[in-house]
């Protein structure tokens, strides 16, 4: 008996309704599972099964746009809806879907876009994107109780020191910061900066991630503490005057950028 | 499993954009839905918003991606995140719908439908029965909308939805829109579906607009609940009691009052279809 004449099991007809949902106009690999599941379906009326199928798969293109345009609305707003649409269309198609939750449907682009054709014109783009993706983590992340000055005094130089889950940190030759506070619609043209520049992104009092430029050494404190090394630890790694250390310090508590060891 | 049901009245789906409106005015409202994904993840702003809507409104969770139909089986880790939101949120309700959204490891992000057979049934039964055991709750499933149906189908939907939720014993969310768009799709009379659910199994009512595309239904959740489902609502009142009722309206989503409106609409009809029952309700829960 073929294929075609037996009853389809349901994780036949599951894994071909994917096929179907999940293919590009121009990919035609498909094409014969679309062939046998329609041979499987029926609808009451003048439309056919194919076109049936079309409204899930045009919901599946949708469903995942919107979410990268929430995701990455700067990369958006540099390319032009067309573009972008252009460029989603080719990501959706090249990566699946392997996460229930939207909003981490973009997690690949940054990565995407590194050997992507519009990185010709728009070389910054994966810096970008890789800038917008960890806005997404800070925004989802969850928080832990925050380091409070008492408690780092009383560990004094052993205070072990973890960075919060949403706290974020990039290097990037692009001034992306210029570009994500620029009002113009008009489409930009950077030009590297000539020196690295390290980004911290956080979350404000509202929740809301924000991003600030933070000095070298502060950028390499702070990603030592990733390791939860102790105080005394990345202050020796990363050499730089005591009062600096402290400015920063006070300044990453009040912006609870450290968990509480004891949690 | 479970023929009382809590009765909540009516509720709407909390939405970011009503955010902001909900805890600045803590506008008269029985209930919220949430959708259970939109938290699952989040450990910023939205569960910092839920922990405050939490402190005035009891709460629903409604999941969009546990795939119970899915051949591939479950997936342990989501089962996991939902029992901890589960658990930290003790919503009143908890349900999803009867469809895949996952196959060979792609998440497809839809509510895909599957076909009425007992090969599906087994297997919808068996995942069921291991969702409620995890979590430790009895859950509900949602009749979803589609646009074909399947050659092979054994049984018309009603069948299917009510032969799971005996065996499996879980309850029916019974979305009264997704009935009215099934009946025109697959042409049957949407009272005969209504008439054909045992009234223990049901345990909360969806309400929702659609799109007329000619020759189908689209279940859009969009613009207001038309006419023809506002009547049906009532036959389900009719048939099934003062069941919890929740309005949804997911695409371009109107200002609070007006979903408010659309609640205030399901209380009349609660109260003029079953001779008050809706205050009855109020006195139950809050005697003097």
């Amino acid at each position: 008996m073929t294929k075609e004449d037996s009853t389809p099991t349901l994780r036949d007809i599951q894994l071909a309704m994917r096929n179907a949902v999940r293919a590009g106009e121009h990919v035609d690999t498909h094409v014969n599972d679309h062939q046998w599941l329609s041979q499987h379906l029926e609808t009451k009326s003048t439309d056919s099964p194919e076109k049936r199928l079309e409204i899930y798969r045009v919901g599946y293109f949708i469903r995942r746009n919107e979410a990268l345009s929430v995701t990455y609305e700067n990369i958006k707003k540099v390319l032009g809806q067309d573009a972008f649409s252009v460029l989603c269309y080719e990501y959706i198609v090249a990566c699946g879907s392997k996460t229930y939750n939207l909003n981490a449907e973009g997690e690949d682009l940054p990565q995407f876009l590194k050997t992507h054709w519009l990185k010709e014109q728009y070389p910054y783009l994966p810096d970008l994107a890789q800038l917008e993706w960890l806005f997404q983590l800070t925004f989802d992340a969850p928080s832990y109780p925050a380091l409070l000055p008492e408690t780092a005094a009383r560990y004094g130089d052993f205070l072990p020191l973890t960075l919060q889950p949403h706290v974020q940190l990039l290097k990037t030759n692009w001034p992306l910061l210029t570009l994500l506070n620029q009002e113009t619609k008009e489409t930009p043209h950077l030009t590297p900066l000539g020196r690295p520049c390290y980004i911290l992104v956080h979350r404000d009092e509202n929740h809301q991630p924000i991003s600030r430029e933070i000095e070298p050494n502060a950028f390499y404190l702070l990603k030592k503490s990733r390791s939860r090394s102790t105080l005394s630890e990345v202050c020796e790694a990363v050499l730089t005057d005591p009062e600096h250390l402290t400015h920063w310090f006070a300044n990453w508590m009040q912006l609870g950028i450290f968990q509480n060891p004891s949690h | 499993m479970k023929s009382e049901w809590p009765k909540l009245g009516v509720g709407v789906g909390l939405r970011t954009v009503h955010y902001e409106h909900v805890l600045n005015h803590i506008p008269e409202m029985d209930w919220f839905e949430i959708v259970s994904e939109n938290f699952m993840d989040s450990g910023g702003r939205p569960r910092y918003i839920l922990d405050k809507i939490r402190e005035h409104y009891p709460i629903v969770m409604h999941g969009v991606s546990l795939s119970i139909g899915s051949a591939d089986g479950l997936d342990q880790e989501y089962l996991e995140r939902l029992k901890a939101l589960i658990d930290e949120v003790d919503p009143q309700l908890v349900s999803d719908h009867l469809c895949f959204s996952n196959a060979g490891g792609d998440q497809l992000h839809d509510l895909l439908p599957l076909p009425h057979t007992d090969e599906a049934i087994r297997l919808v039964v068996k995942q069921v029965k291991q969702v409620q055991d995890f979590i430790e709750r009895p859950i509900m499933l949602e009749n979803v909308s589609s646009y074909f149906s399947f050659k092979h189908s054994e049984m018309p939907e009603w069948e299917f939805i009510t032969t799971i939720a005996e065996e499996a014993g879980c309850g029916i969310l019974l979305d009264i829109n997704n009935i009215y768009v099934n009946a025109f799709n697959h042409k049957f009379d949407p009272l005969t579906f209504i008439n054909a659910i045992p009234p223990h199994l049901v345990g909360q009512f969806h309400l929702a607009g659609h799109s007329d595309h000619d020759t189908y239904l689209f279940d859009t959740h969009v613009g207001p609940i038309i006419e023809d489902v506002w009547k049906l609502y009532q036959v389900a009142l009719k048939r099934f009691g003062c069941v919890s009722t929740l309005i949804e309206w997911d695409s371009h989503i109107p200002p609070f009052q007006e979903l408010q409106d659309e609640a205030n609409r399901a209380k009349k009809l609660m109260n003029i279809t079953l001779d008050n029952p809706y205050d009855q309700r109020r006195l139950d829960a809050h005697p003097s």
